[in-house]
C-alpha cells in the first residue's frame, strides 16, 4: 500500500469516527437534553427551579452543603466566555460544560496541532488541522448537551471584545499572549465583568481574579507597562509539561464556578502561584484597584468608546498570538545553503557505519585524547582538534566525560603523535557521538545549534551538538576551535579572547598540536574549500544566521547557514524528520 | 548585614543560573531599602541578561516583587523596608496557556 492509500484509510478512519461519535452525541442529546417526564396533574413536583434532568445530572453538586441546589441553579443560568481553548481553556470549558453552566462561549483563532494534544485536552486526534473553538465545542456538547456552547472563531479583537465579553457574566482569560491579556482585562473593566487570569509555562503556573468589584485590580494595575518581548517566553520554545495548564485552567473552572454562584471567596487580589517540580501551591496578597489605572481607575482613559482603536500590538509589541517568531534574513544570500545544499553535502545513510551510540554509552576514547588510525576514515571515535567539550553534549546521549579541550592541551603526559593528530585534523565530520556517525574526512563541519533537548530527541546524523545561547553570550571556546583549528589562537583577533580554556601557561603545546595536525594533514587542493566548510543548522534558521555572523565576524568564512533550518530540511528533504 | 532569603519563579530562575531560592547577607548601613535590594541583587546575584531583571532603578516591568508574600506596592515599592529575616520574592509574569 502506497502512502496516498496510507492517507486515505487514515482520512476515512477519522472520517468514520466523527460520524461515530456525532450520531453518539444526538442519540444522547435526545435523551438528555430536555425533559421527557410530563408531571401529571396535581402530582407535580417542586423545587428551585431546576429542571428534573438537572437534578439528576448534578446530583452530587446538589447534595454538597456548601454548594446545593440554589448555587446549581445560578450556576445553570449563568454564562463564561473562555478566551482561549488551549492548555488552560481546554479543561476549564470541559469543567464548565460538565459542571453544567448554562451557556459556554469559546474564544481561539487557531487550528489544532498535534502538538497541543499532550495538554489540550479538550480535542480529539480527529480534530487535528482544525479549528480550536469550534473542536473544544463539540467536546463540550459531547459531554452535556443540555447546554448551550457556541464557538467564536473570530478571536478576540479589540473591535470585538467589548460585544463579547459583555455577553457573558464571568471572563476567563486562558489566552498565551500579553496583547489578549491587555485585551481581555481592559475590555472587563469597561464591562464590569470579572476575570479570571490564569497562566502556565514549563513548570510554572499562574492565577489570579481581576477586575472583582469593589478594589479588585485589573491586568493593567498590577502590570501598568508591559513586559519585554525578550521576558516572554513561548510554549513552542520553553516548552511546558501538559498538567501544568491543566491544573491551573482547572482552578479557572474553580473560580468561575465560585463567581457565578456567589460560592466561598474569589481570588481577587492575591495570586495562586503553582511550582509543579515541588507540587508547591503558594499564595501571595497582592495589591488593590489602583487609584492611577488607566483601565478601571476613577479617570480611566481607556474606554468605551476608544477601546477598538487601542494598538494593543504597539504597546506590547507583540502580535495576538504566540505563533514562532517570522522568519529574519540576517546576512546575504551568499552565506546561506539549502537544505537541498545540505543534502548534498551529506553521505548517504547506507555508507555510514552502524556502530551507533546508545543513550549514556561511553565509548572508551572519549575518556582519553583518542589517536585515529590514518586509515580509519568510518571510525566513532572522535579526532582530538574536534573533540567537543562535555557541557554542550546532551544528557543521555553523549559522553559525560569528554576531557574538555583545555584539559587536553595541559596534558603532556598524553601527547598525540603526529600522524595521528594530522589525520584527526581533518576528519572532523565524526564528532556526532549520538550516531557515531563519520563521514568522508574532507566533508564540512556540520553544527546544530539547537537547545540539547532538542537535539537529543531528533537531529541529524554527523552534527555537533552546540546550543547557541543568544547574542548576550560569546560561542565557546571549543567551536571556535572546532571551526578553525589552524588559525584560532593566533591569527583570528577576536577569536584569543574567549577562549578560556585556554591556559596562558600552555599556548605553545596547543599551537603545536594544531599546527602539527595540519603540517600532517594532505590537503589536496579540490578540497581545501569544502574542508574550511562549516554548516550551521537550528530549529528554523533563525538562529543559525546569528551564529554564522558571530563566526564569520571572527574570521571563519566558511561558516554556512542552513536556510529554514530542519524545518525546512523535513519539508522539502525528509518528511520523516519531525517539526515540532 | 542583613539576612535575606531571595526566591526566583516564573522563568526568572534563569538569570540567577537556575537557582530558586538564594540566601544573602546584604550589607547595609543603616536600613535596607527594596531600591537597595534590587541593586545589590543585580550586582551579586544576577549571572546573565541583568536588563531583564532591572530597568531603570527598578525592576523590569512584568517582574512582580512580593516582602514577606506581600505585594511590595503594599509595603512602600522602592523604600519598602527589608529587615533581617525577610523573604523577597521576585516573579516573573507568565503569559503561555
Amino acid at each position: 500500500m502506497d502512502g496516498s492509500q496510507d492517507a486515505l484509510v487514515a482520512s476515512l478512519r477519522a472520517e468514520n469516527q466523527e460520524l461515530i461519535r456525532r450520531l453518539a452525541s444526538q442519540d444522547s442529546a435526545q435523551q438528555y437534553r430536555s425533559d421527557s417526564t410530563v408531571p401529571q396533574a396535581g402530582l407535580a413536583w417542586e423545587g428551585c427551579g431546576l429542571t428534573g434532568s438537572q437534578v439528576a445530572r448534578y446530583s452530587r453538586q446538589l447534595v454538597l452543603p456548601s454548594f446545593g441546589p440554589q448555587a446549581q441553579a445560578r450556576l445553570c443560568k449563568g454564562s463564561v466566555l473562555v478566551i482561549g481553548a488551549g492548555g488552560l481553556g481546554s479543561p476549564a470549558v470541559l469543567y464548565l460544560a460538565a459542571g453544567g453552566v448554562g451557556r459556554v462561549g469559546i474564544v481561539d483563532t487557531d487550528a489544532l496541532e498535534l502538538s497541543n494534544l499532550h495538554r489540550q485536552i479538550a480535542h480529539q486526534e480527529v480534530s487535528v488541522g482544525k479549528h480550536k473553538a469550534a473542536s473544544a465545542a463539540v467536546s463540550c456538547r459531547a459531554l452535556n448537551s443540555s447546554i448551550q456552547v457556541i464557538a467564536h472563531e473570530q478571536g478576540l479583537l479589540p473591535g470585538n471584545a467589548l460585544d463579547l465579553v459583555s455577553a457573558y457574566d464571568v471572563v476567563l482569560d486562558c489566552s498565551d499572549n500579553a496583547p489578549t491579556r491587555y485585551l481581555a482585562s481592559d475590555a472587563c473593566c469597561i464591562a464590569a465583568k470579572p476575570l479570571v487570569s490564569g497562566a502556565a509555562l514549563g513548570m510554572d503556573g499562574q492565577l489570579t481574579t481581576l477586575c472583582v468589584a469593589p478594589a479588585g485590580p485589573c491586568y493593567r494595575c498590577l502590570y501598568p507597562q508591559a513586559p519585554a518581548l525578550a521576558s516572554c517566553r513561548r510554549c513552542a520554545e520553553a516548552g511546558v509539561l501538559g498538567v501544568a495548564p491543566g491544573i491551573i485552567g482547572t482552578l479557572q473552572a474553580l473560580e468561575a464556578i465560585k463567581l457565578l454562584t456567589g460560592v466561598g471567596q474569589p481570588l481577587t487580589s492575591r495570586l495562586l502561584l503553582l511550582d509543579c517540580l515541588s507540587t508547591g501551591f503558594r499564595t501571595i496578597k497582592l495589591r488593590h484597584r489602583q487609584p492611577a489605572c488607566i483601565a478601571c481607575g476613577p479617570h480611566a482613559t481607556i474606554t468605551a468608546s476608544n477601546l477598538a482603536s487601542y494598538d494593543y500590538r504597539a504597546f506590547t509589541g507583540q502580535p495576538f498570538n504566540d505563533a514562532a517568531p517570522p522568519s529574519i534574513s540576517l546576512i546575504p544570500a551568499a552565506q546561506r545553503l539549502s537544505v537541498q545544499d545540505l543534502a548534498s553535502r551529506m553521505q548517504p545513510a547506507s555508507t555510514r557505519p552502524s556502530n551507533q551510540l546508545q543513550p549514556n554509552q561511553q565509548p572508551a576514547a572519549f575518556s582519553r585524547p583518542h589517536v585515529a588510525e590514518p586509515e580509519a576514515s568510518n571510525d566513532s571515535m572522535i579526532p582530538i582538534s574536534r573533540l567537543p567539550s562535555a557541557d554542550f553534549c546532551a544528557s543521555g546521549c553523549v559522553a559525560a566525560e569528554t576531557v574538555p579541550i583545555g584539559h587536553q592541551q595541559a596534558n603532556s603526559c598524553n601527547p598525540l603523535p603526529e600522524g595521528d593528530e594530522g589525520q584527526g585534523a581533518k576528519g572532523f565530520d565524526s564528532a556526532s557521538q549520538p550516531s557515531g556517525g563519520v563521514q568522508s574526512s574532507a566533508g564540512p563541519l556540520l553544527l546544530d545549534v539547537r537547545p540539547k533537548e532538542q537535539f537529543a530527541a531528533a537531529h541529524l546524523p554527523g552534527f555537533v551538538n552546540v546550543p547557541y545561547q543568544g547574542p548576550h553570550k560569546p560561542l565557546p571556546a571549543f567551536l571556535l576551535e572546532l571551526c578553525h583549528p589552524s588559525q584560532s589562537v593566533n591569527q583570528a583577533p577576536g577569536v584569543s579572547s574567549v577562549l578560556p580554556s585556554l591556559s596562558a601557561s600552555e599556548p605553545d603545546a596547543r599551537i603545536q598540536n594544531l599546527e602539527l595536525g595540519l603540517s600532517q594533514t594532505p590537503k589536496p587542493s579540490d578540497q581545501c574549500e569544502a574542508a574550511g566548510e562549516i554548516l550551521v543548522v537550528c530549529r528554523r534558521g533563525n538562529d543559525s544566521q546569528e551564529v554564522v555572523q558571530q563566526l564569520r565576524s571572527l574570521g571563519i568564512t566558511g561558516a554556512m547557514d542552513i536556510i529554514g533550518g530542519l524545518t525546512a530540511w523535513s519539508q522539502s528533504v525528509d518528511p520523516s524528520f519531525p517539526i515540532y | 548585614m542583613v539576612a535575606v532569603t531571595i526566591e526566583l519563579s516564573g522563568g526568572l530562575e534563569a538569570l540567577f543560573g537556575e537557582q530558586k531560592t538564594l540566601k544573602a547577607n546584604v550589607p547595609s548601613s543603616g536600613q535596607l531599602t527594596a531600591s537597595q535590594l534590587i541593586k545589590w541583587t543585580r550586582d551579586n546575584l544576577v549571572v546573565e541578561r541583568a536588563d531583564l531583571f532591572v530597568q531603570g532603578n527598578s525592576v523590569r516591568p512584568g517582574i512582580l516583587v512580593l516582602i514577606n508574600d506581600t505585594d511590595w506596592e503594599l509595603c512602600g515599592l522602592l523604600n519598602a523596608e527589608i529587615e533581617d529575616g525577610d523573604t523577597v520574592v521576585f516573579i516573573s509574569t507568565l503569559h503561555g496557556g
